[in-house]
């Protein structure tokens, strides 16, 4: 709910009138049934392949619950980083165009003249995009739901991977709508945000491969004894930090521990300390993951707000 | 009636380009106030800056006693602005282009259904109301976007230039439009090229040149101001000539002419006195018994009054 000028509570939906402009918009016509449509059939088709691939290479035995287990793990994964990819580079897609198209349109002046307060505006075209990202998400839990129903996933995975995405979609719209209000042209915006969503999700996780192979033994082991403990401490933690900024590395960091320690929340890194092993906690990637781009987006929208608010006292 | 816009020393300058230079504007709430000056005179900042799109870099402006650098959301409650160059949302159906900006306007939704029949009444695009906004002609557009800028009920409308680019026809329906509006009351702050536009829709104007305006206040009144000498044209039963004579021996009678049109004679006069002067010769003339058909003082137009104050200079 929130508070309208003349004091009188009202809905959120009435409160923002280009929510349900930009959702009327997005949902009209065929294009958005259409464009899901096609996502999930060709998702569909992917997923049916990975299991006829598996299943295939079964074929000298029956398959036990155990296999089918590893069909629905693979089914699982496979959907999931497909929709990992899905929202990070559909969300911005749409949110980079939202300020700047406006401008384009030459129709951005007529919103500034009205009480759309630039709070509203941002909001607006933020959660109108993120509800279609959502619909994305959604759509495509039952067939994650057939991994879960083949065995190998837990409810808790389910839900944690749904959260990954949620948060991602969040964080990647909040950057493409800070472009969109920084920057005058939506196609530099799309550049930009592009930019750093494959330095995330791809970049980074190449940097930090990169890195582990060439210090992680170090780090953890004898050879790491030159370094004072402190300072391996820290600099396990800042990579740890790192690799799990990546939706990427996040999904796989949290499966690890999931599958390794059978943790969900923590774990402890065993660090030869000179004389004997320490064992320092961890935390599963999805925490620093949805912690980092949950505050991160936050701050980003906030900078959006006070940009178009900037904008405004021009 | 007060004062609706008011600035003071309303300056706006971009880098070393100055747009506004201590710009001092009064317009009356109820008026009809046409701002006319060339491309780049400043019209449009100094719209812009009574929209709330744009802060003056020195003064201050106020728009119903609401300063437009510290009260913008009062001010966006007063004003319905309509830019010279504007897009439309093609993919919204007419109906709801015009509600979603009432809602923009914190219009309750119970009032919203009939608020926007009555724009639609009001522009003549109730047959139009379920078409999509792209379908529509430019004028049709033109008339939307006044439907919209109406859409709360503001108090002074702002519009740049809104005929332009239109055919002749939707520029005589934006012209009816106005006319309508003004006469339900609202305050008009209009720009525009064409001169004799304004001249018929507006009450009041003001001429802006390199930022500075020049000349502001009622139409006849700048006319008036402007006269250094009247133009009088004098229609005789007959002794035309005779006539002639005896108005150029008058002391104020600067030139005599003896002009013949449509197969009429008449006489054109230049004569230098006032009002009280020019209803003495009238009688003077009667008096020594000339045979007046015609007594006309020469109306000098809008454009006549621009080319008189302007000098073409361009920031």
């Amino acid at each position: 709910m929130a508070e309208s000028t003349t004091g009188r509570r009202k809905p959120w939906g009435e409160s923002n009138p280009l929510l349900v402009k930009e959702l009327r918009g997005r949902m009209r016509g065929a294009r958005a049934f259409v464009v899901l449509t096609i996502y999930l059939l060709l998702l569909g088709c992917f997923v049916s392949l990975i299991y006829a691939t598996i299943v295939e290479s079964y074929s000298f035995r029956f398959p036990t619950s155990a296999d089918m287990a590893e069909v629905g793990r693979a089914i699982f994964y496979a959907v999931s980083i497909i929709q990992l990819f899905v929202v990070t580079f559909i969300t911005p897609a749409f949110t980079a165009g939202s300020i700047s198209g406006e401008r384009e349109r030459k129709t951005y002046e007529l919103l500034r003249t009205t009480l759309l307060s630039a709070r509203r505006l941002v909001s607006g075209k933020l959660f109108a995009t993120l509800t279609y990202s959502l619909l994305l998400i959604l759509a495509a839990v039952p067939l994650q739901g057939l991994a879960f129903m083949l065995g190998g996933v837990t409810m808790e995975q389910l839900a944690l991977i749904l959260l990954v995405l949620a948060m991602t979609a969040f964080f990647f719209g909040v950057v493409g709508i800070l472009f969109s209000a920084i920057l005058r042209k939506t196609s530099t915006a799309t550049a930009l945000v592009y930019g750093i969503a494959l330095l995330l999700t791809v970049g980074l996780p190449l940097v930090l491969l990169l890195f582990t192979g060439l210090f992680g033994i170090v780090l953890l082991d004898h050879g790491g004894e030159r370094i004072p403990f402190v300072l391996r401490v820290i600099l396990i933690y800042s990579a740890y930090f790192i690799v799990n900024l990546s939706p990427v590395g996040a999904a796989v960091t949290t499966e690890m521990i999931l599958v390794e320690e059978s943790s969900l929340w923590f774990f402890q890194l065993d660090v030869w300390n000179g004389g004997g092993s320490t064992f320092i906690p961890l935390p599963s990637g999805w925490i620093i993951y949805t912690l980092a781009y949950l505050v991160l987006g936050l701050v980003l929208l906030r900078l959006t707000i006070r940009q178009v608010q900037r904008q405004e006292t021009q | 009636m007060g004062d609706i816009i008011q600035t003071k020393g309303l300056t706006k300058k971009y880098g070393k380009l100055v747009a506004l230079d201590d710009l001092n504007l009064v317009v009356e709430e109820g008026a009809a106030f046409g701002f006319v000056g060339p491309n780049g005179a400043g019209k449009t900042t100094t719209m812009r800056i009574l929209a709330t799109l744009l802060r003056p870099t020195a003064g201050e402006a106020w728009v119903a006693g609401h300063s437009v650098g510290k009260e913008r959301q009062a001010v966006r409650r007063t004003i319905g602005y309509m830019p010279d160059f504007f897009g439309v949302y093609g993919d919204m159906k007419v109906w709801e282009y015009l509600d979603f900006f009432a809602a923009c306007y914190d219009i309750p939704p119970a009032t919203r259904a009939r608020l926007v029949d009555d724009l639609l009444e009001l522009v003549d695009l109730a047959h139009r109301r379920d078409d999509y906004v792209d379908a529509l002609s430019r004028g049709m557009k033109q008339r939307i976007c006044l439907a919209r800028a109406l859409a709360h009920d503001p108090q002074l409308l702002i519009l740049d230039e809104p005929a332009s680019g239109l055919d002749p026809r939707a520029r005589i329906e934006i012209r009816a439009l106005l006319h309508e509006l003004h006469a339900m009351g609202k305050t008009i702050l209009i720009s525009s090229h064409i001169l004799s536009e304004i001249e018929e829709v507006c009450t009041h104007i003001g001429i802006i040149e390199a930022g500075r305006l020049i000349a502001a206040g009622s139409l006849d009144s700048i006319q008036e101001q402007l006269q250094s000498h009247r133009t009088l044209r004098i229609g005789l039963l007959n002794r035309i000539k005779e006539a002639a004579e005896w108005l150029a021996a008058q002391p104020e009678v600067l030139d005599v002419a003896l002009l013949t049109e449509k197969e009429k004679s008449f006489l054109q006069l230049e004569f230098s006195g006032d009002q009280e002067r020019l209803a003495q010769l009238l009688a003077d003339l009667t008096r020594s018994g000339f045979a007046v058909t015609q007594f006309q003082e020469t109306a000098r137009g809008l454009e006549d009054t621009f080319m008189r104050l302007t000098q073409g200079i361009v920031t």
